[in-house]
């Protein structure tokens, strides 16, 4: 070989490959990866094996990949180019990875999945799968997943506006479970409000007589904070 | 025994190795309050997930590169010839090499108590039950990285070998549930039985990784079918027949 390369020819070879190389990042930089579609999901089996033993650390990576799936750093995929099946398939999987301990997977399905507006949704069908997903969550433990009965009921009044699942929700609701103590007393009295609301008044009256009293009594203390808090806040 | 115990002590604080592990686990740290920030809810749990496979992660990184090319160097530079012509036993060698590095990862890991607490309000049984558990794991890979480097005369073949050893023993016990049930991907029923057989092998002589460090002790708190003493059990198990098989390959190894 030749001399060897050192001073000043050295350093002026380092600067063109370091403008090359700015060259190039500035000239490519609008190259990016695709933004990400939700595959299927793996199987129950897959996961344990991704899992290397910590089935926790995968549930809330994957929780939290599934959350941002579709973000692809200042790009957007909107909601209504999802497939809302596989989507619930991976809602599903993952709350078996966590036994159900977590709302994590919930609340992405409610507030992120389930924000689908009417315009983009407009027969309500990716609405619908959102609602029959948390459905089964809260029917597995109504008295730890209430809020999703509720969200439930709220999503099916409107905009849904089908009075068929309105009266089912409302029977979900009236699940003996919802007697824990930890499920707050509205939650009780809301069935006869629904099946009002869904038009089938025999069975609110049904509903309403069998209210507890102190659930009646909770509520009219509720209201009755609520009013004066409202009262307050109007004299200031 | 002492002197060989303070030489890795030492060297390892020479080669910066305690001070980059810290460094990156309070990177990790860092890295993890940020993803427990931008995450929609139960942020803190997301993290503390995180930073518990990540701190998993840097620890088994860390220990296994350090301890090869740490016993690969002591071969290249004869160092290790030096030690052994003092009166001082093969077995006790391996001893006092082992227990210096079972203290230094003992320190490591105890570092990430302190940050999961200040980064992401890690407290209480779970987190304590999670630190014992990656301290013992940490003594694990500290032998099984022993192992690799004195048996192998590669420092990259054993950082690769004791990694691969690392996720078998995470790996294996699912495997053989697979092989067991019969599910496989083969229809062939003589295959399928071979390769229960040699899973069964696998399993038997891998060490229960899976068990160890569990990220929803740091989430939920202790639980879950298996606790501190089965682990201990497993540690008392495999650490003493890593040392034994590593002061066995040096025995017959010439100088």
């Amino acid at each position: 070989m030749g001399r060897e390369l050192s001073g000043r020819p050295l350093w002026a070879l380092i600067f063109v490959f370091l403008a090359a190389q700015t060259w190039f990042a500035s000239e490519f930089r609008g190259l990016r990866m695709a933004i990400e579609e939700i595959p299927p999901p793996p199987t129950a089996r897959a996961l344990e094996a991704m899992a290397l033993g910590d089935e926790e650390f995968l549930f809330r990576y994957l929780g939290r990949w599934i959350e941002f799936v579709g973000d692809g750093g200042g790009r957007l995929r909107a909601l209504r180019f999802y497939d809302y099946d596989r989507v619930v398939n991976w809602m599903e999987a993952l709350d078996r990875l966590d036994a159900d301990r977590s709302d994590l997977v919930h609340m992405a399905a409610a507030h992120y999945f389930g924000a689908i507006t009417t315009a983009v949704d407009p027969q309500h069908s990716k609405l619908r799968k959102i609602v029959d997903y948390l459905r089964a969550v809260g029917t597995r433990d109504p008295a730890r997943f209430w809020p999703w009965l509720v969200w439930d009921s709220d999503k099916a009044r409107w905009p849904i506006g089908d009075s068929a699942l309105i009266v089912e929700i409302a029977r979900d609701l009236q699940s003996p479970k919802l007697k824990d103590p930890r499920v707050p007393a509205w939650v009780r009295v809301l069935p006869a409000h629904l099946f009002h609301v869904a038009g089938d008044d025999n069975a609110a009256r049904d509903a309403q007589a069998h209210i507890a009293p102190e659930d009646l009594a909770e509520v009219a203390e509720m209201h009755r904070r609520l009013n004066e808090g409202v009262a307050k806040s109007m004299r200031k | 025994m002492r002197a060989t115990f303070r030489y890795v002590l030492l060297t390892a604080i020479r080669d910066r190795f305690p001070i980059a592990i810290i460094v990156a686990l309070m990177a990790v740290t860092a890295v993890c309050v940020l993803i427990a920030s931008s995450t929609l809810t139960e942020g803190r749990q997301t993290g503390l997930a995180y930073a518990g496979e990540f701190d998993r992660g840097i620890l088994v990184l860390g220990l296994v590169t350090f301890i090869s090319f740490h016993v690969r160097s002591l071969h290249e530079t004869r160092e290790i010839e030096a030690i052994l012509s003092r009166p001082i036993s093969r077995g006790a060698f391996v001893l006092a090499y082992y227990a210096a590095f079972a203290v230094l990862a003992m320190a490591l890991t105890v570092v990430t108590a302190p940050l999961l607490m200040a980064g992401l309000a890690a407290t209480g049984v779970g987190l304590a039950e999670w630190e014992a558990s990656m301290v013992l794991e940490s003594w694990v890979v500290a032998a099984l990285a022993l192992f690799c480097a004195m048996a192998l005369s590669s420092a990259t073949a054993a950082v690769l070998v004791g990694l691969g050893f690392y996720l078998l023993g995470r790996t294996a016990q699912f495997f053989l549930a697979i092989a067991v049930s019969g599910t496989g991907a083969s229809e062939n029923q003589g295959m399928a039985a071979g390769a229960q057989g040699v899973m069964a092998v696998i399993a038997t002589v891998m060490p229960r990784l899976d068990l160890f460090s569990q990220s929803r002790w740091l989430v939920y708190g202790p639980g879950g079918g298996w606790g501190l003493g089965v682990l201990l059990l497993q540690a008392a198990i495999y650490i003493p027949l890593l040392l034994l098989a590593t002061a066995r390959d040096l025995q017959v190894k010439r100088f």
